[in-house]
C-alpha cells in the first residue's frame, strides 16, 4: 500500500503547480474543496491529471474519482488523496 | 474577477475574461458576479448593456462539465446548474437592451448565453464559430434554455442542425440562419459594435428573433427526416437524441409557458447527464485536453505573433488546403513570404529520395522552419517531421504532428508546441507522435481495418459488419472512411496481413458498398477489432508520450464511439481477455502477432490507464 502522506505531499506539489500557472495563490489543504475553495473547472481538472502523471510517472485518468463522487462538494483533496492510495495499491 | 466593468456614456461594457483560463468558463464565480452586477443595472442610469470577451479565441466555452460529472442525482444538477441559470435569467429579464460581441469561439452554454441577449453581433475571423457541443460530444442535453431559444432564433430544421448534428456555424452562416444580427469583418469589430450599439440606442434596429414557429409541413418533414436519422444512430444514443427532438419540438410550438418549458429541459437534461453513456462520454473531454495539453504545453500559453507562409505548390489536393489556409485568418498571424515566415508548409514530396528538402529544418538564414504536410494517405513520415492530415478532404480535423525516431533533426518540444497552439487556432486537433515505421494514424486505420476486411474474406457478409459496429457505438460506418481514403494506399498498408493487395481491392469494395445489417457474427467482429486495436496500441507506446494522444486519433479518425468515453480506457484487461478467449474464429481475423500480443496484454497487471 502507498504511503497516503506521500501521495498527499505530491497532490499537493501537483495542485499547487496547476493553480500557480493560473496565478493563483491559494493555500491548499487536505479539507479543500477542489471546486468552491480552489476554482477548479473541467480544463484545469485534466492540467491537473498530466501534473499529476508528472509527479506519480503514471498514465492516469480521474474519471472514476469525479464520477464517483457523490456530489460536486465531495471533490475534495482528501478523497483525491484516498483515491490514489487505491489506485496506486493495484498491482503495476 | 471574470468580469471588466466599464460604462461609457450609460452603455454598460462587461467584459469577460475567465482568469486564468485559455478559454472563457462561465462557472459560479461568473455567474455570481454577473447576477449582482445585473441586480444594480436601472433603466434611468443604463442604456444598454454590452457583453465582450477579453480573449479573442473564446466568447464562452463552457459552463460546468465537472459539476455535472461529478453528481449523482437530479437534485445535485439543479443546484450545480442554479447560479448560472439566475444569471441567464438576469440577462434576459434586463431592463435594458443587452448586446452580445462573439469573437472566438462560442461553444454550447456560449450559445445560450448569447441567445438570452437581445441582439448579437459577431466578428468575421475564422475562429468565431458557433456548436453545440452537447449532444454532439458529451450525448446530455443542454440545460439553459435552448430547446426553447433555438427554434425562435432559426427555425426547427436549423436547430436541428446545430444542437442534434452538430454543425459548426461560422459568423456568416450563423447569420444567414438568423443565430445572430449581424456579422462583423474582425479589423472593424470595435466600429460595428458602436455603430451596432447606436442603431440599438436609437430603437432602428430591429429584432430579428421570429418567436412562435408557425407549424407547418415544413416542420412535419424536418420531424420525420430526424426520426428516421435517428433510427440509425447506435441503440443507446437513440433515447437522449429523441428527447432533445422532442424538446425543440416543443419549444418550437410553444404551447406551454417558458418556465414549464425549462422544467421539463432540466429534466431531461439532468437524466441524461446522469446516464451511464452520459458519464462516460464526458470522460473524453479531459483525454482530449490531456493530449492537447501534452502537444501544446499549458494551455494558457498565448499564441506569439506568427508569420506564416503556405505554399501552392504541388497537388490539387494541397493547393486547396493552402488556400483554406490563407482564408482561415486570424489575429497575430500574419503572412510572409518563404524567406521571413516562422513557418513554411510545403508539400510533403512523395519518395523517400525526395526528401532532401522536405524536413522541418531551420531555413537557410536560420529564421523559420519549413514544414512538410501530407495530405493523403501514405506509409509514413520520410523527413524528420510532417504534418499529416489524412482526412482533410472530407473536412477531416486532425493533423499527427509527426517526428520520425531517427529521422532529420526536426523542431525542438518549445518549437513543437508552438506549431501546436497556431494549429489549434486554425481549428485542427493535433497528435503529437514519433512514429518508426508508419504515422500512428495509419497504424490505427491498419488494427482497425484488418479484421473487417478478414471477416469478410472469411464469413462472406460485409452487411453484418456494419450491424456490429452500430451495436458498438460506431455512427461513422466504414464506407465513410473509405471514401476519403486512397483504396490502394489502404490495401497497400492491409497487404502485409494478407496475402498481397491484390486480394483485398475486392474485399474493401464489399466493405464500402455494404448496407447494414445485425446478425450472427457481430460479437465476433467486435472482439477482433478489440484485439487488433490493443495491438495497434501496444505498438504506438514508444512513439506517444501519453495513451491519450492514441485515444484523440482514434475518436477524430475512426470516430470511436462517445459513449465508451476513449478507446484506451475501452480496451480493458478484462474486455481483452474475453476478446481472446471467446469465439475461436477470432484467431482467423487478427494475425498471430496481435493475437498473441492481446493474450499477453490480457495477462498483465497494466491497464493503458490506471
Amino acid at each position: 500500500m502507498p504511503d497516503r502522506a506521500a501521495v498527499l505531499t505530491k497532490v499537493r506539489r501537483a495542485l499547487v503547480n496547476v493553480l500557480e500557472d493560473e496565478d493563483k495563490d491559494i493555500e491548499v489543504r487536505p479539507e479543500s474543496h477542489l471546486v468552491e475553495d480552489l476554482g477548479f473547472d473541467s480544463v484545469n481538472v485534466a492540467s491537473l491529471t498530466i501534473a499529476l502523471e508528472d509527479e506519480f510517472d503514471d498514465v492516469l485518468l480521474l474519471n472514476d474519482w469525479i464520477a464517483s463522487a457523490h456530489s460536486p462538494s465531495d471533490l475534495t483533496v482528501d478523497s483525491l488523496v484516498d483515491y490514489l492510495v487505491g489506485l496506486l495499491a493495484e498491482p503495476s | 474577477m471574470p468580469f471588466e466593468v466599464a460604462d461609457h456614456d450609460g452603455v454598460l461594457t462587461l467584459t469577460l475574461d475567465t482568469p486564468g483560463s485559455p478559454i472563457n468558463i462561465f462557472n459560479h464565480a461568473t455567474a455570481h458576479q454577473l447576477i449582482d452586477i445585473l441586480s444594480q443595472v436601472s433603466a434611468a442610469t443604463t442604456r444598454a448593456i454590452v457583453f465582450e470577451t477579453a480573449k479573442a479565441n473564446s466568447f464562452i466555452n463552457g459552463v460546468g462539465l465537472l459539476l455535472a460529472h461529478a453528481s449523482q442525482n437530479v437534485d445535485d444538477i439543479v443546484r450545480a446548474s442554479t447560479p448560472p441559470w439566475n444569471a441567464y435569467r438576469a440577462v434576459r429579464d434586463a431592463p435594458v437592451p443587452t448586446i452580445a460581441v462573439v469573437q472566438g469561439s462560442c461553444f454550447g452554454c456560449g450559445v445560450e448565453f448569447a441567445l438570452n441577449c437581445d441582439y448579437r453581433i459577431a466578428s468575421d475571423s475564422y475562429e468565431t464559430q458557433f456548436y453545440m457541443t452537447e449532444l454532439s460530444d458529451y450525448l446530455f442535453i443542454p440545460l439553459f434554455g435552448s430547446t426553447w431559444n433555438l427554434p425562435e432564433a432559426v427555425g426547427l430544421g436549423a436547430a436541428v442542425d446545430l444542437l442534434l448534428w452538430g454543425e459548426h456555424w461560422r459568423a456568416p452562416q450563423a447569420c444567414e440562419h438568423g443565430l445572430i444580427d449581424a456579422v462583423a469583418p474582425h479589423e472593424c469589430l470595435a466600429d460595428h459594435r458602436h455603430r451596432f450599439v447606436e442603431h440599438v440606442l436609437d430603437a432602428t434596429q430591429p429584432s430579428r428573433r421570429r418567436g412562435r414557429v408557425q407549424w407547418g409541413p415544413d416542420e412535419d418533414r424536418v420531424i420525420e427526416r430526424t426520426r428516421r436519422r435517428i433510427e440509425a444512430l447506435p441503440p443507446p444514443y437513440q433515447k437522449v437524441y429523441t428527447d432533445a427532438l422532442h424538446l425543440l419540438a416543443a419549444g418550437a410550438r410553444q404551447t406551454r409557458t417558458f418556465v414549464a418549458h425549462q422544467k421539463d429541459e432540466l429534466q431531461r437534461s439532468a437524466e441524461s447527464a446522469l446516464s451511464v453513456i452520459g458519464k462516460a462520454a464526458y470522460g473524453f473531454f479531459y483525454v482530449r485536453q490531456m493530449a492537447s495539453e501534452r502537444a501544446a504545453g499549458r494551455a494558457r500559453a498565448a499564441l506569439e505573433p506568427t508569420t506564416l507562409c503556405v505554399d501552392s505548390d504541388g497537388t490539387p489536393d494541397f493547393a486547396k488546403f493552402a488556400t483554406d489556409l490563407r482564408r482561415r485568418r486570424l489575429p497575430g498571424v500574419n503572412r510572409a513570404d518563404a524567406a521571413a515566415a516562422d513557418y513554411r508548409l510545403v508539400a510533403a514530396k512523395d519518395s523517400a529520395a525526395d526528401s532532401s528538402n522536405g524536413h522541418a529544418a531551420p531555413a537557410a538564414d536560420g529564421r523559420g522552419h519549413t514544414v512538410p504536410i501530407r495530405l493523403r494517405l501514405t506509409l509514413g513520415p520520410q523527413a524528420g517531421l510532417e504534418l499529416y492530415v489524412p482526412t482533410y478532404s472530407a473536412g477531416g480535423r486532425l493533423v499527427e504532428l509527426a517526428q520520425r525516431i531517427g529521422g532529420e533533426p526536426g523542431l525542438s518540444r518549445e518549437e513543437v508546441a508552438r506549431l501546436t497552439r497556431l494549429l489549434h487556432r486554425l481549428d485542427f486537433e493535433v497528435a503529437v507522435t514519433t512514429p518508426t515505421e508508419m504515422f500512428v494514424s495509419n497504424r490505427l486505420l491498419v488494427g482497425f481495418l484488418t479484421p473487417l476486411v478478414r471477416f469478410i474474406e472469411l464469413e462472406g457478409d460485409a452487411r453484418v459488419i456494419n450491424g456490429a459496429l452500430r451495436g458498438a457505438g460506431f455512427v461513422q460506418r466504414p464506407h465513410d472512411l473509405l471514401a476519403v481514403l486512397d483504396r490502394r494506399l489502404v490495401a497497400d498498408q492491409l497487404a502485409v496481413n494478407f496475402g498481397g493487395a491484390a486480394q483485398i481491392e475486392p474485399l474493401l469494395e464489399a466493405l464500402e458498398d455494404a448496407e447494414c445489417r445485425d446478425g450472427k457474427g457481430a460479437t465476433l467482429v467486435v472482439d477482433a477489432l478489440c484485439i487488433a486495436l490493443v495491438d495497434a496500441v501496444l505498438r504506438t507506446r514508444t512513439e506517444v508520450r501519453d495513451v491519450s494522444i492514441v485515444d484523440l486519433i482514434a475518436r477524430e479518425l475512426l470516430d470511436f464511439p462517445r459513449h465508451l468515453s476513449s478507446m484506451c480506457s475501452w480496451l480493458k484487461r478484462g474486455r481483452v481477455a474475453q476478446a481472446v478467449a471467446g469465439d475461436p474464429r477470432v484467431r482467423a481475423l487478427v494475425s498471430d502477432a496481435a493475437f498473441e500480443s492481446a493474450r499477453a496484454f490480457a495477462a498483465g497487471t497494466r491497464e493503458f490507464y490506471r
